[in-house]
């Protein structure tokens, strides 16, 4: 995806830099590991990691607002990792029970990882992004 | 090419295919979506919205030309995105 830094760990991880910007201009930054194990089945499993470690660490995920349709949840019930509640991240089918509406479900006919990374840049802008989840 | 015709440049944020053709200044931002369709060899869904590439919903403008937006201030660049839908939780005010 253009305009974001990709590093590959192996054939089924991978990891992008995102920029959010707040509404005072100020440019956070975060790192997201994709991992496509059950993809393109599936989508992508997402979660925010620490820059340092690598490992998933709720004090790097960035907090969102006004979103009618995604929510972060650095710490969800027994989801190991957190919970990008949205259709178009692998976790949003198996944690939570959430309801499926038709029309709004990842296709593997027709999705790719794109709507994934799309739906993430949307809620990092200003219209969304509220700043570290700290 | 002439002045009237712009380079039109729209993504399809599901797929992330990019589709660039042209289109006469005169025709409206419906006719530039159906046409953005037909060039990314996709059909349409409920719930997708067409869109500059900032992310401006031009849902209200469809009847525009594309001069119309250009002189709007609009999407002046003629780059546009296909914005499929989703689902999931909200994120509270």
């Amino acid at each position: 995806m253009e305009g974001l830094r990709w590093e590959e760990e192996s054939a089924l991880v991978t990891y992008a830099t995102l920029p959010a910007q707040r509404t005072d201009g100020v440019t956070d930054s975060y790192l997201a590991r994709f991992s496509f194990v059950y993809y393109p089945d599936w989508p992508p499993s997402v979660t925010f990691v620490s820059p340092a470690t690598r490992a998933y660490d709720a004090a790097h995920w960035p907090k969102i607002n006004n979103s009618d349709r995604m929510a972060f949840h650095p710490v969800y019930g027994d989801a190991p990792a957190g919970l990008i509640c949205n259709s178009m991240f692998f976790e949003f089918y198996f944690w939570g029970g959430h309801a499926r509406q038709a029309g709004q479900c990842w296709e593997k006919s027709l999705h790719t990882m794109a709507a994934t990374v799309a739906e993430l840049r949307i809620h990092l802008s200003q219209l969304y992004y509220v700043g570290p989840n700290r | 090419m002439t002045e009237r015709d712009f380079e039109v440049q729209v993504k399809s944020l599901v797929t992330g295919e990019t589709v660039r053709f042209k289109m006469d200044a005169t025709a409206t931002v419906k006719a530039t979506w159906d046409k953005a369709y037909e060039e990314l060899q996709e059909h349409p869904r409920q719930g997708e919205t067409f869109r500059c590439a900032n992310g401006t919903d031009l849902t209200n403008r469809l009847d525009a030309t594309l001069e119309q937006l250009r002189q709007d201030g609009i999407c002046p660049d003629a780059h546009f995105e296909i914005r499929g839908p989703s689902g999931g939780a909200e994120a509270g005010a």
